[in-house]
């Protein structure tokens, strides 16, 4: 008898635990739907903990809760390779995060599926698209604004000052030099086959950096991979004239193989190599390099014609989320759009502000590098496919594997590749 | 009349019964639930053309076998399917051997065993994508530690660029793979091991049986189980492995280490195909299920 009543103790508990498990839920949604509660507004990021981003972060979070009694700011971390798919996931579940920060590059495909609320209403009533970045204008559909970008951003040449001045060459500033400094300042001392320092590094592994960085040459150098989805320009002389280049890069052993971009910033860092192409946020981890080689880390222009770049990231609001709290993240984005918020974001993370109107010379002086990064960034070509913005990963993959063929042995034939790679996304993706 | 016997229980046998089913009732449907409801979603939209649930745009509610046409019509797939194979044969052969090995050496007294053991056995909890940035660090066809080794022992001349070929990607996906997976055979044979009685070897010794025919004649038939047991929980980790490839390689170069896990992730997750993922997860719910029905026979002598 006693084992009866426990065993049905143990099963009233269980019961008891599920059905408390189901009534925290609902109480959390009541939360955020009555005004006189507190609401609680989540907010995952991948630079919650990123040096400079969480001060910016932290800074943002606590001026938004002081000016909202009810209302708290759940920042936290989602490291940034599962990031896009914890948001996903989280939209895909209904319970998408109110404060969504994104990496731009995924903004068509999260539009496309409808989860982001227009935003054009809304930003007619600030001045926001008027101090803003021409950059912005990616995060549109059909005309209509679907979030506000935090940084658009110019790629800039990164290099090692000392390495050039020891060989007496100077900094390139166009395609001749660039070649003849990455093969100058490739150094195979003991003759192995094997460069202990190279000239200039490149990633090499199947992701989106490496899409970026051969795409850096292509709109640099005047080519394009489409236009408005005509795959015309992917054939054309100067996207064949750029890939030629990329790929001698790789056949002359002037840039080391399979890199993934972590190891091409950490090799550049420790003094490794003469030259990278990257985005403003390589000038923090410069900050890490030993004192002897920090100094001559320096940033330039890109030695193409063209300065490439693109959107790299932006807040949205859900479009399922209730009007209250669509109204506080506007709020949220709104405040973090103002000038005071955008020159803290200089100060802090060393990258510009797309508002024109935050950057001075006060914080030119403070951050040497900034002025090049803003010079970079108002130039910058924006390097995502036009045309194919919605299938943008689908678009890149088929990219990243044609160009991957070319720079890896037994170097396939540029013209017949990019033939090849055209033919495949007509047939796939066809526009 | 045996089977009548069976069902005879007494009163005491009966209330146990009822108890433990009780007891497992909720634990059972909990489970099922579990299990039911994520594999009923994806079967069913393997037979529909979505693009990702949750879409507020998509209208796709037709059922379709379209999704299964399309792949079995698509080399990427059949290429994955193979990869998938070599590389969980490459890596559960090796990794098994290796496990085996060091499970009869630590089964034997030494000095500092436990402190072996210990440091055998630390490989298996790190995480995949730990383990994964590690060995892209040893690997780095530059400047990585395992390129300066062999040139030093004049194994190689030049650096190999071990993760950007496609052989040599797969060589350290499979090496990286072998590394994480040991420990768990040395785990599961050793514990294996000690469930042996040493009255077996002693009287084999009497009856003149060398080490050879001790190990097939006693240790590998008493192992049978266990054996079977960790291969098949082992194979179908490999099989299923994702963090570990996509850490290294990210599936290249040139789609040379693209297993099947990679290919249904970049389906669901970069091109938001959620139809055609699902399908490739069918798939491999098949292969699973083939590696299980095979070692069936030998589970059902274990376990029941």
């Amino acid at each position: 008898m006693k084992k009866k009543i426990l065993s049905l103790l143990l099963c009233a508990s269980l019961a008891f635990g599920l059905a408390a498990c189901g009534s925290s839920g609902k109480e959390k949604k009541s939360d955020s739907s009555s005004s006189s509660e507190e609401v609680v507004l989540e907010f995952p990021s991948w630079q919650a903990t990123e040096p400079g981003f969480q001060e910016f972060w932290e800074e943002a979070v606590a001026e938004f809760e002081n000016r909202h009694d009810n209302v708290k700011i759940n920042l936290y971390q989602v490291p940034f390779d599962s990031y896009v798919d914890t948001l996903t996931t989280l939209y895909a579940a209904g319970t998408a995060p109110q404060i969504t920060h994104i990496p731009s590059r995924y903004f068509a495909q999260f539009s496309d599926m409808g989860w982001f609320e227009p935003l054009n209403d809304r930003l007619e009533k600030t001045d926001i698209l008027d101090r803003w970045s021409s950059l912005q204008d990616g995060l549109t559909v059909d005309d209509e604004y679907y979030g506000v970008l935090l940084l658009g951003n110019g790629y800039s040449m990164y290099y090692n000052k000392a390495m050039f001045d020891e060989a007496g060459i100077d900094i390139p500033t166009d395609i001749d030099s660039f070649m003849e400094a990455a093969k100058t300042l490739t150094k195979d001392e003991n003759g192995d086959g094997d460069p202990e320092v190279y000239g200039f590094g490149a990633c090499q592994v199947t992701d989106a950096n490496f899409y970026n960085e051969a795409t850096t040459f292509v709109v640099g150098m005047g080519g394009k991979w489409s236009e408005d989805g005509d795959l015309s320009s992917m054939t054309s002389d100067k996207t064949k004239e750029a890939m030629k280049l990329y790929q001698s890069l790789f056949q002359n052993n002037y840039t080391p193989v399979g890199l993934s971009v972590e190891q091409k910033r950490q090799y550049f860092v420790e003094g490794k190599m003469a030259m990278i192409f990257d985005g403003p946020w390589v000038a923090s981890l410069i900050d890490s390099a030993a004192e002897d080689v920090k100094p001559n880390l320096l940033v330039s222009t890109i030695p193409f014609e063209n300065v490439p770049g693109s959107m790299s990231n932006s807040l949205h609001i859900p479009a399922t989320i209730s009007d209250e709290e669509k109204d506080l993240v506007w709020e949220f984005i709104q405040m973090v759009a103002e000038d005071d918020f955008q020159k803290l974001y200089m100060e802090k993370v060393g990258s510009p502000s797309p508002s024109k109107t935050a950057v001075d010379e006060e914080i030119l002086k403070e951050n040497p590098f900034l002025g090049q990064f803003v010079e970079d960034a108002e130039k910058a070509q924006e390097i995502l496919p036009s045309g194919y913005e919605k299938d943008y990963s689908e678009f890149t993959q088929y990219i990243i594997d044609g160009v991957m063929t070319m720079v890896t042995e037994p170097y396939a034939d540029v013209d017949s590749t990019l033939e090849n790679m055209k033919e495949k996304i007509t047939n796939e993706l066809g526009k | 009349m045996a089977a009548k016997v069976k069902v005879l229980k007494t009163k005491s046998e009966r209330k146990n019964h009822t108890m433990a089913v009780t007891f497992a009732l909720p634990a059972a449907v909990f489970s099922l639930a579990l299990i039911i409801y994520p594999l009923f979603t994806t079967i069913k939209l393997s037979f529909q053309d979505v693009k990702f649930i949750g879409s507020l745009t998509d209208d796709a509610k037709g059922f379709t076998v379209a999704n299964y046409t399309k792949l079995f019509s698509n080399a990427d797939f059949w290429n994955a399917l193979g990869r998938s194979i070599l590389f969980t044969f490459c890596a559960l052969s090796i990794s098994f051997l290796i496990g085996l090995g060091l499970a009869i050496l630590l089964n034997k007294k030494f000095h500092f065993q436990k402190l072996v053991r210990t440091l055998i056995l630390l490989a298996w909890p790190i995480p995949g994508v730990i383990v994964g940035l590690l060995f892209t660090w040893l690997f780095d066809g530059n400047y990585g530690i395992i390129n300066t080794i062999l040139k030093s022992l004049h194994i190689i001349d030049q650096n190999v660029k071990w993760i950007s070929t496609g052989n040599t990607a797969m060589i350290t996906v499979i090496t990286a793979t072998i590394w994480k997976s040991y420990p768990f055979f040395t785990l599961t044979l050793l514990a294996g091991l000690k469930g042996i009685s040493e009255d077996y070897y002693e009287a084999a010794s009497i009856d003149g049986a060398n080490a050879w025919q001790k190990f097939t004649k006693i240790t590998l038939p008493a192992l049978q189980s266990v054996i079977v047991t960790s291969l098949l929980l082992n194979g179908l980790w490999i099989f299923r492995n994702y963090d570990l490839v996509y850490t290294i390689t990210g599936g290249g170069p040139n789609q040379a280490t693209e297993t099947l896990p990679l290919l249904l992730y970049n389906q669901a997750f970069k091109y938001y195909n959620m139809g055609y993922a699902s399908t490739i997860g069918m798939i491999s719910l098949l292969v699973c299920s083939i590696f299980v029905i095979l070692a069936m026979p030998s589970l059902k002598k274990q376990f029941y």
